[in-house]
This record gives C-alpha cells, sequence and structure tokens, in this order.
C-alpha cells in the first residue's frame, strides 16, 4: 500500500498526488495550528512539504520508509515551521515553540529541503530549458532531477542503445548552451 | 574516465577517493572544467526549481478545486434554502388583502334575466345582462345605470355595485352595496354582504372587512366558508 503510493509519486502521478494533498490538509492544518501562524503561512508551507515530500519520493529517498508518510510528510512540515520562524526571526517565538520540536528529528537527511534562489544566470538557463523538445527535457529531467543512471534512463524511455542515449543527452546539454549562448 | 562522466558521478555521489582527487584538481585547474561543472550544477537547481514550482502551482490548483466544490456546494444549499423559502412564502405568508381580494372577486353571476341569445335582445335589461356576461362592464353600467334611475329595481343596484367592482371602481362599488344593503332583505342581500366584505379588502379597510366577513360567518351567509378562510388568513 505505502510502497505503490511511493510509486505512483515517483512516476509523477498527479491524482496520487492530490489524494495524499487532500487526505493530509486538515490533519497538518489541526496539527499545526498551535504554531500561532496564520492560515494563509500554513497552507503555503504544507504545500511545500507536499512538494518536499515528492521530491523525496522521486529521488528514491523514501524507498525505505519505515514511518507512515503522513508521519513523515508532518515531520516535513514542522521542520519547515520552524525553519518560518528562524528565518522571519520571531525570536522570542521561537523560544516558545523550540519545546515543540525534538531537535534530533529535524537532523535527518530527507528533512534538508533548502529553498531555492535562482541566479540571474539560472533564470536565463530556465528560461532557455523550456525551449528545449520534450525529449530532451524528460532525460535532463530524470537524469538530473530524478538522479536516474543512464541504464535506468534507457529502461525507462526505450533508447535502442545506451550509446544512443549518451549522445542524445551530450546533443540536449549542447543545444541548450547554444541556446543561452545565442541569447 | 572522461571529464563529462567525473562531474556526472559527483552529482550521482559516485565518486571513489582517488576520482574525487581528480574532480577536485580539473576544478582547481582546468578553467573549462571548471565552467562545465558550473554549467551543469545550474542546470541541475534550475531543474529542481522548475519541478518544485510545477508542483506547487498544481497542488494550487487542487487547492482551487476544493474551494470551488465548496462553492458549489455552497451555492447548492443556498439554492435549496431559497427555493425553499419561495415555497414556505408562497404556501403560508400571508397574502396581502389586494391577493385575497384578487383569488376571490368573481362579478356575481346572472340569476336574474336568462339571456337567449337573439331573442329579446333588445329591451333594456337583457342589453345590461348580455353586456355584463360578455364583460362589456362599461355598457353594462350604462344599462343598469338607466334601469335603476328608471325603475329603482332593486336587482339593478347589486349588479350595477359588481359592475363598479369589476371595473376596479371599488369606492363607487362599496356605495352601491351599501345603498343596496339599505333596502329590503332579498335573495340577494346575502350576496351583497360578500361582496362589500370583498370591496373593504380591496380598498385596504381591513376592520370593515373582518367586521363584514364575521358577519357572514354568523348567519351563515353565502360565502361563509370562503369568509372563515379569508379570516384566517388575515389574523
Amino acid at each position: 500500500m505505502k510502497g505503490s503510493i511511493i510509486e505512483a509519486l515517483k512516476n509523477g502521478d498527479s491524482q496520487t498526488l492530490k489524494k495524499i494533498y487532500l487526505e493530509n490538509k486538515e490533519p497538518f492544518m489541526n496539527f499545526a495550528k498551535k504554531y500561532n501562524l496564520s492560515n494563509e503561512t500554513l497552507v503555503d508551507i504544507y504545500q511545500d512539504a507536499i512538494v518536499a515530500l515528492r521530491e523525496n519520493a522521486m529521488q528514491g529517498n523514501l524507498d525505505t520508509l519505515k514511518s507512515e508518510i503522513s508521519t513523515y510528510l508532518f515531520g516535513i512540515g514542522k521542520y519547515m515551521i520552524y525553519n518560518y520562524y528562524k528565518k522571519s526571526n520571531k525570536e522570542r517565538l521561537t523560544a516558545d515553540i523550540s519545546s515543540h520540536f525534538n531537535t534530533n528529528d529535524l537532523t535527518e537527511k530527507e528533512f534538508i529541503f533548502e529553498p531555492i534562489q535562482l541566479s540571474i544566470e539560472q533564470r536565463l538557463l530556465k528560461e532557455r530549458f523550456s525551449d528545449l523538445g520534450d525529449k530532451c527535457k524528460e532525460i535532463l529531467t530524470l537524469f538530473y532531477y530524478r538522479g536516474f543512471s543512464l541504464d535506468e534512463i534507457l529502461e525507462h524511455l526505450d533508447y535502442s542503445s545506451k550509446n544512443v542515449l549518451k549522445s542524445q543527452k551530450s546533443r540536449c546539454l549542447k543545444t541548450l548552451k547554444d541556446l543561452i549562448n545565442n541569447a | 574516465m572522461s571529464k563529462e562522466e567525473l562531474i556526472e558521478k559527483y552529482f550521482k555521489e559516485t565518486l571513489s577517493e582517488t576520482e574525487r582527487a581528480q574532480f577536485n584538481t580539473y576544478l582547481n585547474e582546468d578553467e573549462s572544467f571548471k565552467k562545465e561543472f558550473e554549467f551543469i550544477s545550474n542546470l541541475q537547481e534550475t531543474i529542481v526549481q522548475k519541478e518544485r514550482e510545477e508542483t506547487k502551482a498544481l497542488l494550487q490548483s487542487f487547492e482551487q478545486s476544493v474551494k470551488q466544490r465548496n462553492w458549489k456546494k455552497w451555492l447548492v444549499a443556498a439554492s435549496i434554502v431559497l427555493l425553499l423559502g419561495l415555497g414556505y412564502s408562497l404556501f403560508f405568508l400571508k397574502p396581502s388583502p389586494d391577493q385575497l381580494f384578487a383569488s376571490n372577486f368573481e362579478p356575481y353571476a346572472n340569476v336574474i334575466q336568462p339571456v337567449v341569445r337573439g331573442l329579446n335582445e333588445s329591451d333594456l335589461k337583457t342589453k345590461a345582462f348580455v353586456a355584463y356576461e360578455n364583460k362589456e362592464y362599461e355598457l353594462a353600467e350604462t344599462y343598469f345605470s338607466q334601469i335603476y334611475t328608471k325603475d329603482k329595481e332593486p336587482y339593478s343596484l347589486f349588479y350595477l355595485a359588481n359592475t363598479e367592482l369589476a371595473m376596479g371602481n371599488i369606492s363607487e362599488g362599496k356605495r352601491l352595496l351599501n345603498n343596496y344593503l339599505e333596502l329590503p332583505i332579498d335573495s340577494l342581500t346575502e350576496k351583497a354582504n360578500w361582496y362589500l366584505a370583498l370591496a373593504h379588502l380591496k380598498g385596504g379597510e381591513i376592520e370593515d372587512a373582518q367586521r363584514r366577513l364575521r358577519k357572514i360567518i354568523q348567519e351563515d351567509g353565502y360565502q361563509s366558508k370562503q369568509a372563515k378562510l379569508i379570516l384566517k388568513k388575515l389574523n
């Protein structure tokens, strides 16, 4: 059951994502009430936690998950709330709520999900990336986001040989570089 | 091992000790290696960020769909409440005296002069009732007035009053009915009570109407059942 949910998440199944999102939303909001944040902020944090859950599933970090998915999700959410307090410099409040956090929980690798601030260079890259063909986007996403090896991509995308795939990937990178340089 | 492979292994975290040393050397000494590494590093972060943004947008659309569904639920609920309310008011809300008049007033039937068409239409009485039955009230008004001034026939006063009410001349109708009720009692007297009660309703004189209706009920007169119903609705 849990395994099949994680598998569906890995495959980017949006129905599964929706189900997890909707099923855990109310419980999460109730659980997070005690942290005294606005509803809007909590929904935002909850969404970020779901994004992190999906990302961790996709990158294979949940393959050996021992706890329930919801427990894991709440753990991420809790960590994010803690981070939110830290970042908004609400020190007094942080002190108040720090009793709610067992900091040992927070150092687990899979919880680490630092927001990325794209540099100007990266923003240009992002824009050009969208101009790539679907095949290229897929290969590069599988490789750099999902962390697939070439062998795994080969299986996933039905390429005739690893060499074909390898040269396809190199062409994609070259096209992307050309797109950026010609911008 | 190619430089490209070294960079890939770095991101897959599969560099061996010697490969890591090699990787670091290149990074410090080889400008094009460093450039390539930075490019791939930027690309990876960009793709991660793109995936996150797209996922977040997807989640927001879930949120939106829930809101819409809730909104639709509320709309349906509100519609039902509205319909129930409307039904309730149609069934139970007090009708206005005006509505009571409209739903009860029907000019009293011709019980005086049986009209046989084409036979004796020339005399005034027949002309008056033909016009009355045909709802040509202005014509009927003229004929009944003529009959009343000429012969002082009580029936002509009663039917003239009905004609006036039918035309919406309520105060004139009331005046005529009151005149009629001062005449000696005949078969039309109890009907006149009923029409006067209706005229009071239409005129907004609720207490007069109630008094008249109670009288009808008390005497068990014409339309006394209906009078009870109206009285109930007025309270």
